[in-house]
């Protein structure tokens, strides 16, 4: 396997849409329960919590560009075999696919419990799992390029939505956010590890980068992606605060799905039924970027074809949002996700760094006393 | 080929979701709750039928059972509608469930995510399905929404604050602070909006007169286009008025009415003394004065300041009335258990906590009423 890939210019993609790469990947079902989970936590001060783990997840994005830019074109794949050699390399890189699989799964459950509880209590997970996964092949089957134009286009099509909080956010009661920083520092700091399985995704960033044209400029779209996802989560955490109570809140699952209950319009009296259809567009470019990864990762380092890969992982996929229908099971697998994730995505890019820099430096004395 | 199967199986695939059709839907528009002495749930559902033979378009059924979901199952079996709860406007629990308790009747109403929060809930003087039952004998049309109407209609001119169901939860759960709903009671063989009911927890502990709701109301909302009569005393405007005192001497009271519209209001409550537990509440009321049953000549500021203060007297007696009625039954929807709450140290009320204190409390009332306007007469 190289470690430098070439990709064909008719692949790649502008870095201005690595904003709505990031910014979309990072929203996706999370969102809809994070607010409890970061409440539960730090209380009032939720809101600060997003901001440092906003921070932390910048901080993190930079580490990842650092490694990306020792090389020429690489990814993570390429990355961990030239570090740890092929077998070890070829190990990791295997665990980073599954984990990728593993958060498509979990992202696929979830929207399918989603709707269970608020549209079609009796409607068989296969029967969704069937829909949404043919939705996901069909996209992945255009390639990278086709995959990138869905991902800009529902973008603008999910996005929207954020609209409709003006009603709830008009309710917001400010007493709930009283008295400010009344949580201890560890209760922040425990607030922020609850975001990580609502912010994850940006780990797309090691795979897609040999993708992107203009590498130089990939920085502030990326940025500004993160920027973007954490201030919608910021918004929706604020608003539910302020429009729950606090004891309803520690209970609250979906809680911004639920905030859409009080909007209505003369035409439409349940505009929550619209929402949780129209989170589709939230969670299918999520899938379906996932998808390409898990693919293309696969094609990468074992040289299947991506069609096989994505035909069979689609299969086992839809196997399997047929067993995960129990609530609590959905629970701890969005559980055990979230703490692989906060090892794989936010702690382990920074091991990675030094490894990375360590190793080039020894490539260059080599190289200088071979010359000699 | 295969996008032709992939076509395929979507369309066919979506026909595994139960179909609705609209015409089978028996569309609840109001429930009621009744708690029944052998510990039964009686509701009464008035619901919508889509049906175009017809001229009445709602209908009404009862069903008894242990739990809300199940007397709605029981109901069902009185008519060939499929009774849903997604556009469900109005719950109305009878007086003495309300005196019980209303939490546990709610909790199907949080659990259920097609149940919107907008929905209105009300108490009614009697038992729920006598209410219902007189709604639907009293009203032409909608008579499934008649309840609602007179609850919408008065709640947007401000005669009662807004409770649906998103609020009353969080009255319930914020600590210091006590659900209200207003009361529908019958007179005449009528629904009426008579007063409004003041919860201690999440049971029904006493009742105040509609006329009085919008002291409450102020705190919650600013008020606009209300209507307000005060009584006030003649004597102090004895060398303004144009009446001769013989036509007063008739009457026998040496009071006199005004009716304003409120144009705006504020209110601002503030802990003073948290030790003392000493607040101090300031509402400013911003009116146009709109009939006076005596006539004072209003060419003088003075006399339109001295009338301003007699209305800030009335209504700050008002306050203090409520204040006193209120700790006594002790619950609290003013909210000032909010206010004590996030002016202490940690934050935190315990379950219950407020109400050891409530009772104790001082309140410093500061009403500024501002007369803007007197129509076209001076």
């Amino acid at each position: 396997m190289d470690v430098n890939l070439k990709v064909k210019a008719n692949l790649r993609i502008r870095a201005f849409y690595l904003f709505f790469v990031i910014g979309s990947i990072q929203i996706g079902v999370g969102v809809m329960g994070s607010p409890m989970y970061v409440f539960r936590e730090a209380r009032q001060d939720s809101w600060i919590s997003i901001i440092i783990a906003y921070i932390f997840i910048l901080f993190v994005l930079f580490v990842m560009l650092r490694i990306l830019r020792q090389y020429d074109n690489a990814d993570i794949f390429g990355i961990q075999v030239d570090l740890f050699g092929k077998w070890l390399g070829m190990a990791l890189g295997t665990f980073y696919i599954i984990y990728f699989f593993v958060t498509l799964l979990t992202v696929l459950v979830t929207y399918i419990e989603v709707i269970q509880i608020f549209i079609f209590p009796e409607i068989s997970s296969l029967v969704l799992g069937v829909l949404l996964l043919s939705l996901v092949i069909y996209s992945v089957l255009g390639g990278i390029r086709v995959i990138i134009g869905v991902v800009f286009l529902f973008f603008f099509l999910a996005h929207w939505l954020l609209l409709l909080l003006y009603e709830p956010a008009r309710n917001i009661e400010l007493d709930h956010f009283r008295p400010v920083l009344n949580a201890s520092v560890m209760e922040l700091l425990k607030g922020s590890r609850e975001t990580v399985f609502t912010f994850a995704g940006f780990e797309i960033l090691f795979i897609i980068y040999p993708f992107i044209q203009n590498k130089k400029q990939a920085g502030r779209p990326v940025y500004w992606g993160t920027t973007w996802a954490a201030a919608i989560v910021f918004i929706n955490t604020v608003i539910s605060i302020g429009y729950f109570s606090p004891q309803r809140m520690e209970e609250m699952e979906w809680s911004v799905l639920s905030l859409f209950k009080i909007v209505k319009f003369p035409f439409i009296e349940r505009f929550d039924y619209i929402v949780v259809a129209e989170w589709m567009m939230v969670t299918l470019p999520n899938m379906i970027l996932l998808m390409w990864v898990i693919t293309y990762g696969l094609k990468r380092m074992y040289k299947v074809p991506q069609k096989i890969t994505l035909y069979v992982s689609a299969g086992i996929l839809f196997v399997l949002c047929g067993f995960v229908t129990y609530h609590y099971w959905i629970m701890n697998l969005t559980d055990a996700l979230s703490n692989i994730a906060f090892w794989v995505v936010y702690i382990y890019p920074l091991i990675l760094l030094p490894l990375v820099i360590l190793k080039k430096k020894l490539r260059k004395r080599k190289k200088g006393s071979d010359q000699k | 080929m295969k996008k032709l199967i992939v076509l395929a199986s979507i369309i066919v695939l979506s026909g595994c979701v139960q179909p609705r059709t609209i015409e089978d839907m028996g569309i609840i528009l109001t429930r009621g709750v009744d708690k029944l002495e052998d510990n039964n749930i009686e509701t009464t559902i008035s619901y919508f039928e889509f049906n175009a033979q017809q001229k009445e378009y709602s209908n009404i059924v009862t069903g008894r059972a242990n739990t809300i979901k199940q007397a709605r199952i029981d109901a069902n079996r009185k008519t060939d509608f499929r009774l849903t709860p997604g556009s469900s406007k109005l719950e109305v629990y009878g007086r003495e469930t309300a005196e019980k308790g209303v939490l546990r009747y709610l909790d199907t109403l949080i659990r259920d995510a097609r149940v919107s929060d907008t929905m209105l809930l009300a108490i009614s003087d009697t038992t729920a399905k006598e209410l219902l039952y007189k709604a639907e004998k009293h009203a032409d049309v909608n008579t499934g929404l008649y309840l609602h109407y007179i609850l919408e209609r008065n709640i947007l001119n401000n005669v009662i604050p807004r409770v649906n169901l998103q609020d009353f939860l969080r009255f319930y759960f914020d600590k210091g602070q006590d659900p209200f709903l207003p009361i529908l009671s019958i007179s005449n063989d009528k629904p009426v909006l008579s007063s409004l009911a003041l919860f201690q927890d999440d049971k029904m502990v006493g009742q105040l007169p509609i006329e009085k709701a919008y002291l409450i109301g102020a705190f919650h909302k600013d008020l606009r286009d209300l209507f307000l009569e005060v009584a006030l005393p003649s004597e102090p405007f004895k060398g303004q008025m144009r009446t001769d005192a013989q036509s007063k001497n008739e009457t026998g009271i040496d009071k006199f009415f005004a009716l304003l519209t409120v144009l705006n209001s504020k209110s601002k409550s503030k802990i003073t003394d948290i030790q003392k537990l000493k607040f101090r509440t300031e509402v400013t009321f911003d009116v146009s004065l709109m009939e006076l049953t005596e006539e004072i000549k209003l060419n003088n500021p003075k006399v339109v300041r001295k009338l301003e203060k007699e209305v800030e007297k009335e209504i700050k007696k008002q306050y203090e009335q409520l204040l006193a009625k209120l700790q006594e039954l002790n619950t609290d929807p003013l909210g000032y258990g909010t206010i004590y709450r996030i002016n202490k140290p940690n934050g935190e009320l315990k379950e219950g906590e407020w109400y050891d204190y409530f009772p104790d409390i001082h309140v410093d009332y500061h009403v500024n009423v501002r007369i803007f306007r007197h129509g076209t007469e001076r």
